[in-house]
């Protein structure tokens, strides 16, 4: 959220997952059939509970709602526009209204629902980092590994009430002996990649690692045939919010020109320059196509513990039609084909003969290694998170100070925290985003470089503090007990 | 607070210079990258150095700065009960760079210190260890499954490109250290050449190979296999796309889009190692220049001002997308020492002596040999997996330097 701005790229971002992923997914795992155990799991993080959780957000996001729907609106009465707009603009409509009035508009936040949900057993909730860092490249900085791990369960358990029993390892990234700062958290399990040898490991420390399963994987995320680049998928890079008029896209349309994410998406993958209409309901048939031949490639694996985690915004956000597939995964595979699908907690209930051994260093990424996170376009990044990590330890061992100190100290580890989300050498090496990514590193360090230099010489300004506070407001209720870092 | 006392506070905070290490606090950190390869950047001061010569008893023409790593496996990551240990001659005082250490330890240390001509050893700064990603052991995946055929699934085309003859000339004439490549390397049909270096001769040693079957090094293919391989991240300019939408009566509905393939695309790039199968060889290169700037230094990139980070260090990082421009690199590459002395100081202060502007490059080339034939384009000590994969990490010879059509200039 950027309370010093109208709207956002961060937030129109935030909205479209919520309207395209998040409501489709509390949808979706409402509707499951009752079964003994929770058949999906689902890792929320830290970061995405407390923008759920920040005071402005319902407002905020209703009031996008009204303006979204107000456009489609506009685009359903332009007789101008093609009929197959105009029937999409008012589907999207419809859609956006029924989601939000379903799940919104009754005054719960969306932890709440998740929680609820939980609860119910209809899906086991875990958690990650606190930012989602990348833990291995904090090997020599247990003070940012553990803050990492440490508040991002605490964050959970704040906003959800419950204690999770899985932690995602963000990107999937785990090296030897991190499991013991996990066990700090009582945590019973985590991801890994598959590096060979057996699905499921115990660590010497009795938490167990599940290994994911990467045939199955690649049938949806490969580049070139995965499920969803499928031409009859909704296309996901074209908005139309580029081609209304000032006027109509409103705080859509940056001062520079440039337009902000919408999600006015007419168009289907198609296979060619030229883009075609985009077809729900052939797109619906054509999930159900995928549907039954990923069931397939599932039952033809036999009686195996097949683990299969994706990112959860694909289903939705990126890929239209995921929900959808899921659904029809689960359904199919449940009643035809006599499949168990359990969340991992409950499945690694009942496996008890484990062997005991460490996995292998490994991420989910590019030949499973770290060289897309630390490589030459983001090692710049890590020499100055080591600094502000010594920088933040000396302060936390000087602790107890005084109360506008501990503020202080209190921001200096949010600036931090923020400055160390995998996202930012994630879009570094991606590329597409770098300048974006940039700018929030040199913004966050900027900060926390801006604070300690106060720190430093006794000069806290309250009114500064009180804007860096409102500025990047997460994490509200930090707990900075030293002990909790510096143990042995 | 009001929005707008926010949005004013905000400005002023985020204007602030960030500035982090203390020039008295010398620090070494090391960062696992993959299997048997490891990042280290290290910031040392000339008071550590003057106390480490003086233990040694020398001066500083008799001394080497050297990163030594220690190899552990899984039980111990005590210095004392190494495995092994591999030295590597660095430079400067805060500087970083990329290690291949030539195995594939699980846990691996490191310590920055001097070496004397006796061997002997001073240590300065020491980084704890770091475990490092494995070699994979998972079965080769099984081949992809062809879309299905109905109903008929066309996926998006991957951008082309207008590609330009290849000008064997110019790409020679970038190279004036190999002046003596033959120009029918580049489009031999049966032959290619593979240099090794000579030791105490200037010039490389051309050594033509016989290839088993017919070959053609040609651009295009490279050049597509370059496209539709890894390099997602590629962005054409809009003009480069061949094919406009059609003529119709109606607006098109696809008015400028951006090339995609489905949202898989992006998420696969970081993931997925999908090279092509049906090119003789794929290569894909990454040229990085490093350096630092003096004080009251400016430096320009083909006329764009470079915005230095902390510290005045700058990072320029170039993929290299055509094969004119990849396989020159890669020859040299294959030539250039495994960790070789890089750095190439361009201007120095004359009354102080202190570098105003030094540079190092290094190049990053990745491939995939589908046609064995073209192994014997692989310096010696590459490996290869049993997919063909290779990777080859070199610093680059100041010869090399601005060789892809980079332009650098210092101004005071």
């Amino acid at each position: 959220m950027r309370p010093e701005l109208p709207i956002s790229l961060e937030e129109c971002w935030l909205y479209e997952a919520v309207t395209n992923c998040y409501l489709p997914l509390l949808e979706l795992i409402s509707s499951l059939p009752k079964t003994i155990a929770p058949m999906l799991a689902v890792s929320l993080s830290p970061t995405l509970l407390e923008l759920w959780s920040h005071p402005q957000f319902a407002e905020r996001y209703a009031a996008h709602i009204d303006r979204y729907t107000a456009i489609l609106e506009r685009e359903e009465n332009d007789a101008s526009l093609p009929f197959q707009r105009r029937e999409l603009a008012h589907h999207y409509r419809q859609r956006a209204h029924s989601l939000h009035s379903e799940f919104l508009s009754n005054g719960q936040t969306l932890p709440d629902i998740w929680a609820s949900l939980a609860r119910a057993g209809k899906v086991e909730l875990l958690t990650t980092a606190a930012t989602h860092a990348f833990l291995p490249a904090y090997q020599q900085t247990p003070l940012s590994r553990r803050l990492q791990i440490q508040v991002g369960v605490e964050t959970f358990e704040a906003h959800t009430g419950l204690k999770p029993t899985g932690f995602w390892l963000p990107e999937c990234a785990y090296y030897p002996g991190l499991e013991n700062d996990l066990a700090e958290v009582d945590v019973e399990w985590f991801a890994v990649e598959n590096m060979g040898g057996p699905t499921i490991r115990e660590c010497p420390n009795g938490i167990r690692a599940i290994a994911r399963n990467g045939t199955l994987s690649r049938k949806v995320w490969d580049a070139r045939v995965g499920y969803p680049g499928n031409a009859h998928y909704r296309e996901f890079h074209h908005d139309a919010v580029t081609e209304l008029s000032a006027e109509q896209a409103g705080l859509y349309r940056l001062p520079n020109g440039d337009s902000l994410p919408l999600g006015l998406k007419y168009w289907r993958v198609t296979g060619s320059n030229e883009k075609d209409w985009y077809d729900a309901s052939q797109a619906r048939i054509q999930a159900e196509a995928d549907a039954a031949d990923f069931v397939s490639a599932l039952d033809s694996v036999g009686d195996e513990f097949i683990f299969l985690p994706f990112d959860a915004e694909l289903f939705g956000h990126w890929w239209h039609e995921g929900p959808h597939w899921l659904q029809e995964v689960l359904i199919k595979g449940q009643t035809a084909n006599a499949m168990d699908f359990a969340s991992p907690t409950a499945a690694l209930a009942a496996v008890e003969e484990v062997p005991v051994e460490q996995p292998a260093a490994s991420t989910w990424g590019r030949r499973s290694d770290y060289s897309f996170w630390i490589n030459n376009e983001t090692d710049w990044i890590y020499p100055l998170l080591q600094a502000a990590d010594r920088e933040l330890g000396y302060w936390l061992e000087a602790m107890p100070v005084t109360p506008l100190q501990h503020r202080a100290i209190q921001q200096l580890t949010r600036e931090l925290l923020l400055a160390q989300a995998s996202d930012w050498p994630f879009m570094l090496r991606a590329g597409a985003t770098a300048q974006y990514a940039e700018e929030r590193l040199r913004r966050h360090l900027g900060r926390f470089q801006f604070l300690l230099r106060q720190l430093r010489q006794d000069t806290i300004d309250l009114e500064t503090l009180t804007a860096l506070e409102q500025l990047d407001p997460i994490f509200p209720d930090l707990n900075l007990e030293p002990d909790l870092y510096f143990q042995a | 607070m009001a929005f707008d006392a926010l949005s004013s506070l905000s400005d002023v905070i985020d204007s602030q210079e960030i500035k982090f290490s203390a020039p008295h606090q010398p620090n070494l950190m090391i960062l696992p990258v993959s299997p048997g390869r490891i990042h280290a950047h290290w910031a040392l001061n000339p008071e550590l150095l003057e106390e480490g010569r003086q233990v040694l008893g020398v001066g500083d023409e008799e001394v080497n700065l050297i990163l030594r790593t220690y190899n552990f496996g899984s039980e111990s990551t005590n210095f004392a009960e190494a495995n092994s240990t591999k030295d590597f001659p660095v430079e400067g005082l805060n500087n970083s760079g990329y290690f291949d250490l030539q195995s594939t330890p699980q846990n691996v240390g490191a310590v920055v210190g001097l070496k004397n001509a006796q061997g002997h050893f001073r240590p300065l700064v020491r980084a704890g260890s770091v475990a490092l990603p494995q070699p994979s052991v998972k079965p080769a995946p099984a081949p992809s499954p062809e879309p299905q055929p109905t109903p008929p699934v066309s996926r998006q085309a991957n951008p082309e490109v207008a590609l330009n003859a290849l000008n064997e000339s110019a790409i020679i004439a970038r190279l004036p250290r190999l002046s003596n490549l033959p120009e029918e390397l580049l489009k031999s049909p049966n032959e290619l050449a593979f240099f090794k270096r000579v030791d105490g001769e200037s010039l490389p040693e051309a050594d033509i190979v016989q290839l088993q079957r017919k070959v053609v090094l040609d651009e295009s293919e490279i050049h597509d296999a370059i496209i539709s391989g890894n390099c997602k991240e590629l962005k054409l300019p809009a003009d480069a796309a061949t094919d406009k939408p059609a003529a119709s009566d109606q607006p098109p509905a696809n008015a400028e889009l951006p090339d995609s393939a489905g949202a898989s695309e992006l998420f696969a790039s970081q993931w997925a190692d999908s090279w092509d199968t049906h090119s003789p060889i794929n290569l894909r290169a990454e040229l990085t220049i490093n350096g630092k700037l003096g004080v009251g230094m400016k430096l320009a990139l083909g006329g764009k001002l470079i915005t230095p980070l902390p510290g005045g260090q700058f990072k320029v990082v170039r993929k290299l997308s055509g094969f004119a421009e990849v396989l020159p690199l890669f020859i040299t590459a294959g030539m250039s020492p495994v960790n070789g002395s890089n750095a190439l100081e361009l201007a120095k202060d004359a009354a102080t002596g202190q570098p105003l502007l030094e540079i190092h490059a290094s190049v990053s080339i990745e491939g995939r040999i589908n046609d064995e034939s073209y192994l014997k384009l692989l310096p010696p000590d590459v490996p290869v997996d049993d997919q063909g994969c290779f990777s080859l990490h070199r610093a680059m010879p100041n010869g090399a330097l601005l060789l892809p059509g980079l332009s650098l200039i210092a101004e005071a």
